[in-house]
């Protein structure tokens, strides 16, 4: 079941893989992994949005297969009119140093770990956790067992507790697999999750490789995948981990955007910040960030390169808006808060103590790691210095998008209709999760590598050195 | 005697070899913990296929028109002992179980979906109920008919 689940997401992926090769023109070896990796979130977020308006401007339930191979085939026709089709990339050029190896090893080790317990996971917990069973997988649920009349989906009947106005990049995947395999499988969900997972560590390691070394890139991969949280919100088929992908996939492809001013990337920048919005209303403060920074960073560069970000944005948004206004949902954060009772919270002290007291505490537990992992990386990285690399002032932006998602959710904290101590419990891991990944890869690019360090000083010459 | 730059190169060698080392048994820990909750023997021994399986019979009482039904459960009865989070769970995979029938608390509608685990809530139905049938599905279980509205 598990292949039988992925088959109904590979031609998302090959197209997905191919908007990344068609918007971004770099034959740099390392890009053809991390094209691959950026396709996973491409490609499912393309066939979320569009599967969803197949869904409100046409009858049934069926072409999510369809619509993933019209994709991948538009993309293919693209590609060759561009004479892009041959992949001439110079992977030969790659060169691995014993120390790559090791580490390069130490990951697949991890990987295969990662793997095995995402497969025992979605055996001892196949419909996921609760989150799943009360919005994510529910949302599947309703829809494809409701047919035509799936709009039903979103009654003001059903209990509010369902959010019924989060966003449906996740539920839309589950509904298209099961719908391609006329059956409820619920090996779909957790086949979706297994790929965002890779995809995250994917998109992690191959950027790494790509602006460092294999090394840092194999190191990054290691602390990411061994993360206990990571792999657990994974396995609870929640949108907690394809939202992470998102804003990492995001963050990357705009640090590598200002390095190369490149409209395509900024397209796919675009993309990614758009479909983080169509992932978890969470995502709406990062696209909004994604486009006010991509604004400061390129105006003075032409606004054909601003418009390619914006632009990419365009599905996603259009989806979300299109969501929101055929099937409005009260957000609940939002009902029942007035400007007099958000100013009253934003001046309420205790409210700010009460959430550094949390936030403390689970800063102190950060991934669950069984040590501070916070710690382990303050003392890793002093011991190995910092990296001096001519993209280190593409750096502070990177910087600046996790502080400012991180305030954004602050913010969210600090006015918050519900019991604010209940909010914090329940949400707080799994928001700094959503940044972890972002805050990991900063991590990396701005320490040392650890290349050369087992190796005689006439070592084999490394790419991106 | 061992240089400046030397000491450094093995710090960082062991600070290298530490992280990988501390990710590896980590990452083990995290894996060998998710096996040992597998149980091959019973692969649907989850609690949402144990709860579907406890509420199948709702569905099978039920008339095919029916789109919403209540539900009322220990936390309704005043003065009653109970688990919130429980409680809270059970309410959610009944309404996954349910979809696309929708499951609202209360006793408004004409059919409810009743889960109880202490004795004594006839009592709590006769009060607030002028009027209705009720009929034990198993496991605390109970599908209600409001007789009149």
């Amino acid at each position: 079941m598990i292949l039988e689940s992925l088959s109904t997401f590979v031609l998302a992926w090959a197209a997905g893989a191919g908007v990344a090769h068609l918007a971004w023109r770099s034959l740099n070896p390392w890009s053809l992994p991390l094209k691959i990796f950026l396709g996973i979130g491409l490609g499912l977020g393309m066939t979320s949005c569009l599967y969803f308006l197949r869904l409100v401007f046409f009858p049934g339930q069926d072409g999510y297969l369809l619509l993933q191979g019209g994709i991948f085939f538009i993309i293919l026709i693209l590609l060759y009119l561009q004479k892009r089709l041959s992949l001439d990339f110079p992977v030969r050029s790659i060169s691995f140093s014993k120390t790559s190896i090791l580490f390069g090893l130490a990951a697949i080790v991890i990987l295969a770990l990662a793997l095995q317990n995402s497969l025992v996971s979605a055996r001892i917990a196949p419909h996921g956790d609760y989150d799943a069973h009360a919005i994510w997988n529910l949302r599947a649920r309703f829809i494809y067992r409701l047919g035509d009349e799936w709009q039903k989906a979103f009654s003001p009947a059903i209990n509010r507790d369902f959010h019924m106005d989060y966003p449906l990049l996740v539920p839309m995947n589950v509904t298209g697999g099961w719908n391609t395999l006329n059956e409820e499988v619920t090996r779909v969900p957790a086949v979706q999750a297994m790929l965002f997972l890779g995809g995250l560590a994917g998109v992690m390691f191959s950027t790494l490789a790509y602006v460092r070394s294999i090394g840092q890139g194999a190191l990054a991969v290691t602390v990411l995948l061994a993360t206990p949280y990571i792999l657990q919100f994974s396995s609870f088929q929640t949108a907690d981990i394809p939202l992470s992908y998102f804003f990492l996939a995001s963050a990357v492809l705009l640090f590598l955007a200002v390095y190369e001013t490149s409209a395509g990337l900024l397209f796919l920048c675009g993309l990614m910040a758009g479909l983080s919005a169509w992932t978890k209303n969470e995502g709406l403060s990062y696209a909004l960030i994604a486009a006010v920074t991509g604004l400061f960073l390129f105006y003075k560069r032409g606004w054909r390169n601003y418009a390619s970000l914006l632009g990419g944005m365009a599905l996603p948004i259009l989806t979300l808006l299109v969501f929101k206004t055929v099937l409005p949902g009260r957000n609940d954060l939002l009902a029942g808060n007035g400007l007099f009772e958000i100013l009253r919270k934003l001046s309420d002290t205790d409210r700010y103590s009460t959430i550094f007291h949390y936030l403390r505490s689970e800063l102190a537990v950060l991934g669950g790691w069984p040590s501070s992992i916070l710690v382990i990386l303050a003392a890793y990285g002093l011991i190995m210095g910092t990296n001096r690399s001519a993209r280190n002032g593409q750096i502070m932006w990177l910087i600046w998008i996790v502080v400012a998602q991180f305030l954004a959710y602050f913010a969210i904290y600090l006015i918050t209709p519900n019991e604010l101590e209940w909010q914090l419990m329940y949400s707080m891991s799994r928001l700094l999760i959503h940044l972890f990944p972002m805050a990991l890869l900063l991590f990396f690019l701005v320490v040392r590598t650890p290349d050369g360090l087992f190796e005689s000083p006439t070592g084999a010459p490394r790419l991106n050195s | 005697m061992v240089s400046r730059t030397q000491l450094l190169k093995r710090l960082r060698q062991a600070a290298v070899v530490g992280l990988v080392g501390l990710s590896l048994f980590v990452a083990y820990r995290n894996t060998s913990s998710a096996m040992a909750a597998w149980n091959p023997e019973q692969p649907d021994n989850n609690p949402v296929d144990r709860w579907e399986k406890r509420i199948q019979p709702v569905r099978n009482h039920l008339p095919e028109d029916v789109t919403l039904v209540g539900y009322v459960a220990d936390w309704d009865i005043p003065d009653s002992e109970y688990n919130p989070i429980d409680q809270d769970a059970e309410y959610v995979l009944t309404q996954y179980a349910m979809a696309p029938i929708m499951v609202q608390p209360g006793l408004e509608q004409e059919w409810i979906i009743a889960n109880f685990l202490h004795p004594g809530f006839e009592a709590w139905l006769d009060q607030s109920l002028p009027s209705y049938e009720i009929k034990s599905l198993g496991f605390g279980i109970y599908l209600i008919q409001r007789m009149s509205p």
